[in-house]
């Protein structure tokens, strides 16, 4: 299945949401996984103190040294310790784990001298091998956020289609809009798109009503276009994906540390992330 | 008790998009001071000043009335056809690729709104022939509108681009040329219909300037202000004409003597050779050296010369050849086509007259006494003429 084009310029897509349980995890894994079988080098850094991903992927703990800590110390040598993912499958897929060691470099982060840009001056004075990075961050936006933001090229947002992630996005927006000028990032890190996750139209009138969609999945003619989500994140210029199926099979896949493409193959609601990854190849190889 | 309503998803957005706006104002606002700075720390003369800002406020204004950065395809931009800038050699176009892609785009390009999805730059035709190879499928722009377009004053525009161009980067002399020629007659529209003879007109003032030795002063003028260059121009110009041509040339605070020899000889060039300065932005000087391979030159007809021309020009783009070298070369082609020509005559009548005696001598003529009353004869012909 490798349709691996030449690669023009790395891609680093932070994952963001400041509302738990929007899909983050979710999104990040099954992206590194099928850009990995794509063809092209990953690399998925993670900036969650909670360690998701040694779920996800099957992985032991990682210890201080062997995790994104190391990277973050100020004596970090260039040599990151990349742990291979699924490597039964794929062979250009990895991982750089965070967890518990997280809790310590948060608070040497912002006693360094170069604080949230710290992230971004290791990937420029040591480049990763790869073609595309993705950053899986914790659901607030405090220190691991602004690394994140500091050091992507690419913001993507998972939603949940509810008041309190509505909520959430709004305030992310502001953040992202005051930070990347704060920061002064040049250039300055593009919104990809916002894609709407862990969606149940079938069950959830209230996802159908701020998708402004019937339940057949059609757009819903009495529901005001101003009062759904993707009109009013379309009309701040961002783009708005198509969305992600809410599926117990993503939980059972992520106890078995496999993404639902290896877990259940065939399985329909894997289609969902090829928007996302058809997006992300454009701007990697166009 | 009615059931409370939800919240509206209108209601929750407006903050955000009220504060994103206003941010990117502020970018803008930003953006345009830097340019201001950067306009005020040249030597300017004051009223170009003047009108620069006066421009800049209100494309401004514009832009704030039309809020917003947008993300525009590359494809649905055009080039400005009277942009003053219209060489863009692949060297240049890689430099500012590679800056794009290392640091990104720095500030907006502006656009004009045409048709749907089709926008016409306004300014920055380099960074947009430079995206694609960076790797770049869009661009961040601003948009002008072209009601607003229509009320700023064109000469004003024109003299901003030009200016603008000046300072940035280095104009191509050949730009330069059409640049001044078209601020010349957007300014003084009676120009318009002596364009042709604009290099003339300047040309026989700087030859008037060198035999009265005034010549020597045109380099402190150039960099002059304005009342001291007014004065000094109606003190040597006998025309409106003149004073119009040396007005321009002096207001971009350039010397009248290098545009003529340097500069204005560039204009009216063969379409083959506009294009190499176009495509990749050929020297000044090789382009002059090139010229002279023409018809005229040759003794042959344009088609034949144009043909030579471009297989030396090609040779010239392809391995580089320095001046020198396209010098030799170009003497070379223009010997070979005349010896390859008839046997030698001589061309013109002095030169026949000049000859005659010596053949005369050496046919010894006046010892056949036939020839030498016809030569007498002749002779007499040919003084009777002179009567």
């Amino acid at each position: 299945m490798k349709t691996r084009k030449a690669v023009k310029r790395q891609i680093r897509l932070a994952i963001l949401s400041n509302a738990g349980g929007s899909g983050k995890t979710t999104a990040a894994v099954h992206l590194a996984y099928i850009v990995g079988v794509r063809g092209y080098k990953v690399t998925l850094i993670e900036l969650d103190s909670n360690g998701s991903i040694q779920t996800f992927a099957g992985l032991p703990p990682a210890t201080s040294e062997k995790s994104l800590a190391a990277v973050l110390k100020k004596n970090f040598n260039g040599n990151y310790p990349l742990v291979p993912l699924w490597s039964e499958h794929v062979s250009n897929v990895w991982a750089i784990q965070g967890g518990a060691p997280l809790r310590e470099s948060v608070v040497e982060i912002n006693n360094s001298e170069r604080k949230s840009q710290t992230l971004r001056d290791r990937l420029e004075d040591y480049p990763l091998e790869s073609d595309f990075v993705i950053f899986d961050t914790p659901a607030s936006l405090d220190t691991m956020g602004l690394l994140a933001l500091a050091a992507c090229t690419h913001l993507l947002a998972p939603i949940k289609p509810e008041y309190k992630d509505t909520g959430s996005f709004v305030d992310l927006l502001n953040w992202y809009n005051e930070k990347i000028r704060e920061l002064r990032l040049k250039p300055r890190p593009e919104i990809l798109g916002f894609v709407p996750s862990r969606v149940d139209i079938g069950e959830e009138a209230i996802h159908r009503n701020l998708l402004g969609l019937t339940r057949q999945g059609k757009p819903n003619k009495k529901i005001p276009p101003e009062e759904t989500l993707p009109f009013q994140i379309e009309q701040m210029g961002i783009h708005c994906f198509p969305l992600i199926r809410e599926s117990s099979y993503y939980l059972w896949a992520s106890g078995a540390g496999l993404p639902l493409h290896l877990y259940r193959p065939g399985c329909p609601f894997i289609e969902d992330f090829q928007p996302l990854v058809d997006a992300v190849e454009k701007l990697m190889t166009e | 008790m009615p059931a409370k309503k939800p919240a509206s998803i209108s209601q929750m957005f407006a903050p955000a998009s009220q504060n994103q706006e206003v941010l990117q104002l502020q970018d803008r606002v930003e953006e345009l001071e830097d340019e201001l700075r950067q306009l005020r720390s040249q030597e300017l003369d004051s009223n170009i000043k003047e009108a620069l800002e006066e421009q800049i406020q209100e494309l401004a204004q514009q832009l704030a009335q039309q809020g917003g950065e947008h993300q525009v395809p590359l494809e649905q931009i055009q080039p400005d056809p009277e942009q003053p800038r219209t060489v863009f050699p692949a060297t240049v176009i890689q430099a500012r690729a590679k800056s794009l892609r290392e640091k990104g785009q720095h500030s907006p390009i502006i656009l004009i709104p045409q048709a749907e999805n089709s926008y016409k730059l306004f300014d920055g035709e380099l960074r947009w022939r430079s995206a694609s190879q960076a790797g770049l499928t869009k661009l961040r722009a601003v948009f002008l509108t072209q009601e607003a377009l229509d009320k700023l004053d064109k000469a004003a525009i024109f003299d901003r681009q030009l200016t603008t161009s000046l300072q940035s980067e280095k104009l191509h002399p050949f730009d330069l040329a059409n640049g001044l020629v078209k601020l010349m007659v957007i300014r003084y529209p009676q120009l318009n219909e002596q364009v042709r003879a604009i290099p003339s007109l300047l040309n026989a003032i700087i030859q008037r300037l060198r035999r009265s030795k005034g010549i020597a002063e045109l380099e402190e003028i150039a960099i002059a202000d304005r009342d001291t260059q007014q004065e000094w121009i109606e003190k040597v110009c006998i025309s409106d004409t003149e004073r119009w041509i040396l007005e321009v040339i002096l207001s971009k605070q350039l010397n009248p003597v290098s545009i003529n020899s340097n500069v204005f000889t560039l204009l009216n060039l063969p379409d083959d050779l506009q294009s190499v300065i176009r495509t990749d932005g050929l020297e000044g000087s090789k382009v002059l050296e090139l010229k002279k391979i023409s018809g005229k030159n040759l003794n042959v007809d344009e088609e034949a010369a144009t043909e030579l021309r471009t297989k030396l020009t090609n040779e010239v783009v392809q391995q580089g050849l320095s001046l020198d070298k396209i010098r030799s070369r170009v003497k070379e082609i223009l010997r070979t086509q005349r010896d390859s020509e008839q046997p030698p005559k001589p061309v013109d009548i002095s030169q026949r007259l000049l000859s005659i005696p010596k053949q005369l001598k050496r046919a010894k003529v006046w010892e056949d006494t036939k020839k030498r009353q016809k030569l007498e004869k002749l002779l007499n012909e040919l003084e009777g003429l002179l009567l």
